[in-house]
């Protein structure tokens, strides 16, 4: 018997969610090898009604034990659970032919190492005493979706992602630049390592600016605070339950009119890239904001249930610091994307006289994030009439996302990662800094 | 499946290699607001690969026991691959060879219960909080997780350990006037079950705070000598200090090692800092790590001065340090990673009061809601605070973070009280991607930095 069918037989209705990953990490530290990193996973989550009560249960492994035991938990959760408040998916949607067929899908090991060597030698040309670290990673998933509604969704998706970086001389934070692709890269990104060499040699010196409000341009790296608060600000959840400040917010200008801020799950290279959701349904570019207004909440099956509209494939299993099959779904940006402006790294510094330049954020999830609030320390750099003066110490930084980023300056002309979603450079006219 | 695992490694010409399968079990209860979100006993195994082969490292998880010849495999041409590549061949120290089997024991085992007892306990504290005045939505989860654990390496260990914990961890969240504030709660079975009935009263109380944080002012930025509770001062030397102390976070940073040398003055001699997973009933607590090591007790810091680090078998090798087994993963998806067990600042000489004494104009902060750290530097929240004036606490204040630079916030620590606490619940995120530790346990006394920077609204 199949697992669908055993499924079906113990349950009135279910969805059966399966990921399969295979990733392969290349980890440099200090110029060597500091290890290689192989990992062969699979695991799943079974979501069922039976007599119109809601249950859930996931496991890792693919053995008919562990199967056994997913049916068993699942049926015990639903009869302790309380009553189901949605349906499962009925949509259908098949992806294979998208899994890459990149030159790079055998024999991975020896050519992501010709990669490394060509790379390691470019810097140590450059820059050979700085403590360079690396790491590769090449990560292959297949994820399938079906439930008893005849919903039957599949998905291969193949990624490469590089990091490199140094810490700043002293040994303390790390300057780092972040790139990723659906076929493994071509080049070495001189232009890239360029510029996180510019940076690095900045980062001899330290400065610090006086306290006061103050420009501040972010690196598209550091806006990942930004993309976690808005994320929880447009939830369909946190709007449904009265917590998000966003609530009767659509149609509302919320952000400078310079903003555009689309959630784009189908982007190329991004390794968040999804077709369907972990609800099994079909995901879709969505526009967030435009030109400062906000055009969208995001909702997965339970919360577009709850308010009457149409989910819009945000369901993920994800929270703060985690994403795998044992987090519970809840709606969640896919790939939020900040538009580009028309502006070079180098105009935006131009336009500062004196304020700083943000590499980095630490600690904004001890702030009040889910309200926009943030207060965080600044790693990053002193700017002078564009110039950098040498890395930040001990500079503070905290405002509210819907206050400060109304007053958006300029915007970068290209995208890259940030640890959550894309995004451009972006300057800011003034946040509050504390400093000297 | 000794055996099985013995013959792999037996027969495979590796250096070094060794096998960790895990079966684990978890129960999950979630409530917010007035649902229940979830509730669920879930069963999962798999197992990870280390081999340290050809001069290199390398390591793998897979799903099951069978598929562990194909990993092995793997493995093993990787090793082929990367020792072309390896500059220094990685080591390491040499270790005894321990054939055991230690099982928790305890008085009130959480299994014991059924889903429906622990489903009307978290059901009671949530009903609780959500009726409570300016309260719009509550978050109450009860996780129990047990973890059996077979270790096997090619040296000859054998061992069979487990990990058992329950707790229940609540966010109530309250709104008055616009302003939405949260309060933490945190009751934990480190391994006792009893630890988590009749908790009713410290709930009120945490409510009591958190009305009164409704009407506090947001801290003003600045920089302020401030006394930290024992909580939030444990979060500090976790997340400040703890990380810079397991040494594979600095192995390969030469400034850092030039740094953190053994023997260096870290602060004034009032300052003791101890990790010691041997101490009993705190979250960080166990006899075997994840790479077949004993667990010991290790004096960081010592009057004041570095005294010794955290380490696995491989960074011992590299410093040429000795071991302290402190080697932990959080399932069979990850490797272990050196990780604190329970980090504590011993107990100082002062009291709580004298310590307030000493602070003219300055804050009181109590209790962390997270922390980051990145090399020396560290940011961490707390949840409230109040000002103090001339020695005396006054009005409360909140939405506050603190920032600073280790080594000379560690300097700034003038005063140290006498009343030493464990926090009841664990937990410590580190890892690229994060892996979250349940079994991590920190304490501290009250302790007064002269000088810190706040950052406010």
């Amino acid at each position: 018997m199949n697992k669908m069918d055993e499924i079906s037989k113990n349950f009135d209705k279910a969805e059966f969610l399966k990921k399969e990953v295979d990733k392969l990490k290349i980890k440099i530290e200090n110029w060597d090898l500091e290890n290689i990193t192989q990992k062969n996973l699979v695991s799943s989550s079974l979501r069922v009604i039976k007599d119109n009560k809601f249950g859930s249960n996931y496991t890792f492994g693919n053995s008919e034990r562990t199967f056994n035991k997913l049916i068993a938990g699942a049926r015990e959760s639903a009869y302790y659970g309380e009553k189901a408040k949605f349906d499962f998916s009925r949509q259908k949607l098949n992806k294979k032919s998208l899994f890459n067929k990149d030159k790079f899908g055998k024999n991975d090991g020896k050519k992501l190492f010709g990669f490394i060597k060509d790379l390691l030698y470019y810097i140590e040309q450059k820059e050979k005493d700085i403590t360079f670290n690396l790491r590769l990673n090449k990560s292959s998933s297949k994820i399938s979706l079906k439930t008893t509604n005849q919903a039957e969704l599949f998905e291969k998706n193949t990624n490469y992602q590089l990091r490199f970086g140094a810490p700043v001389p002293g040994g303390g934070s790390q300057i780092s630049r972040t790139l990723e692709q659906d076929a493994m890269f071509e080049d070495i990104c001189i232009d890239e390592i360029n510029d996180f060499l510019q940076d690095y040699r900045n980062s001899y010196e330290t400065s610090s600016p006086k306290t006061g409000n103050m420009p501040v341009l972010f690196s598209p790296n550091s806006l990942y605070f930004l993309f976690v608060s808005l994320n929880e600000g447009v939830s369909g959840k946190k709007v449904y339950q009265n917590i998000s400040p966003l609530v009767d917010k659509r149609g509302e200008k919320i952000f400078s009119e310079k903003l555009f801020i689309v959630d784009k799950p189908h982007m190329k290279k991004s390794s968040s890239r999804r077709y369907f959701d972990d609800e099994g349904i079909k995901t879709d570019r969505t526009k967030i904001i435009d030109e400062g207004v906000l055009k969208n909440y995001i909702y997965d099956l339970e919360y577009s249930e709850k308010m009457k509209v149409e989910p819009t494939g945000n369901g993920l299993k994800k929270a703060l610091f985690q994403e795998n099959i044992s987090v519970p779904v809840t709606p969640s940006f896919i790939n939020p994307v900040i538009e580009t402006g028309n502006k070079t790294k180098k105009q935006l510094l131009s336009e500062i006289d004196e304020g700083i330049y943000v590499t980095n954020v630490i600690g904004f999830h001890s702030s009040n994030y889910e309200q926009g609030h943030f207060s965080v320390q600044a790693q990053g750099f002193h700017v002078k009439n564009g110039i950098l003066q040498g890395r930040l110490q001990d500079v503070m930084m905290a405002g509210n996302i819907y206050n400060d980023f109304n007053n958006v300056i300029g915007i970068g002309d290209k995208l890259y990662p940030s640890m959550f979603g894309y995004a451009p450079y972006l300057l800011l006219e003034k946040i509050s800094v504390t400093g000297r | 499946m000794k055996d099985y695992f013995k013959k792999q490694l037996d027969t495979r010409k590796i250096k070094y290699g060794d096998i960790r399968y895990e079966k684990n079990n978890e129960t999950l209860i979630n409530y917010e607001g007035r649902e229940l979100k979830d509730i669920k006993e879930t069963y999962r195994e798999g197992g990870h690969l280390r081999l340290y082969n050809n001069g290199s490292k390398v390591v793998g998880s897979f799903s099951e026991a069978k598929d562990l010849p194909k990993t092995m495999e793997k493995l093993i041409n990787y090793s082929k691959l990367a020792g072309e590549f390896q500059k220094h061949e990685v080591k390491i120290k040499k270790a005894p060879t321990i054939k055991d089997k230690v099982l928790t024991e305890i008085n009130n085992d959480p299994r014991d219960y059924s889903l429906a007892d622990k489903k009307e306990l978290l059901k009671k504290y949530n009903d609780l909080a959500i009726k409570q005045k300016h309260v719009i939505n509550t978050k109450f989860r009860y996780r129990q997780f047990y973890s059996n654990r077979l270790f096997i390496n090619s040296e000859g260990s054998v061992i069979e350990y487990d990990l058992l914990c329950s707790n229940i961890v609540g966010a109530i969240i309250a709104k008055k006037d616009g302003v939405v504030q949260v309060k933490r709660i945190a009751f934990g079975g480190y391994p006792e079950f009893s630890n988590l009935i009749d908790r009713k009263d410290d709930i009120l109380r945490e409510i009591d705070i958190l009305q009164k944080m409704l009407d506090a002012e947001p801290i003003k930025a600045g920089t302020y000598p401030i006394v930290i509770n024992p909580q939030l001062a444990s979060v500090f030397i976790h997340e400040a200090f703890g990380h810079l102390s397991e040494a594979d976070i600095i192995k390969n940073n030469p400034a850092f090692r030039k740094k953190l040398q053994i023997g260096k003055e870290m602060g004034k001699e009032i300052i003791t800092v101890i990790d010691d997973p041997t101490i009993k009933n705190v979250p960080g607590s166990y006899i075997y790590d994840d790479e077949g090591q004993e667990g010991r007790k290790t004096e960081l810091i010592k009057k004041g001065m570095l005294a010794g680090r955290l380490h696995s078998r491989e960074t011992a090798y590299s410093f040429s340090e000795p071991l302290s087994g402190n080697m932990r993963a959080v399932d069979t998806n990850f490797p272990p990673i050196i990780r604190m067990s329970n980090i504590f600042i011993n107990k100082g000489e002062s009291s709580k009061e004298e310590i307030f004494n000493s602070i003219e104009d300055g804050y009181y902060l109590l209790n962390g809601k997270g922390g980051q750290t990145t090399g020396d530097q560290f940011t961490f929240g707390a949840e409230y605070g109040y000002k103090i004036k001339n020695g005396e606490r006054k009005e409360m204040v909140r939405d506050i973070n603190i920032s600073g630079e280790l080594f000379e916030t560690l300097k700034r620590i003038s005063m140290v009280a006498d009343d030493l606490t464990f926090n009841e619940v664990g937990g410590c995120g580190k890892g690229d991607p994060m892996q979250l530790n349940m079994f991590s346990g920190k304490g501290a006394p009250h302790i007064k930095i002269d000088q810190a920077n706040l950052g406010g609204q």
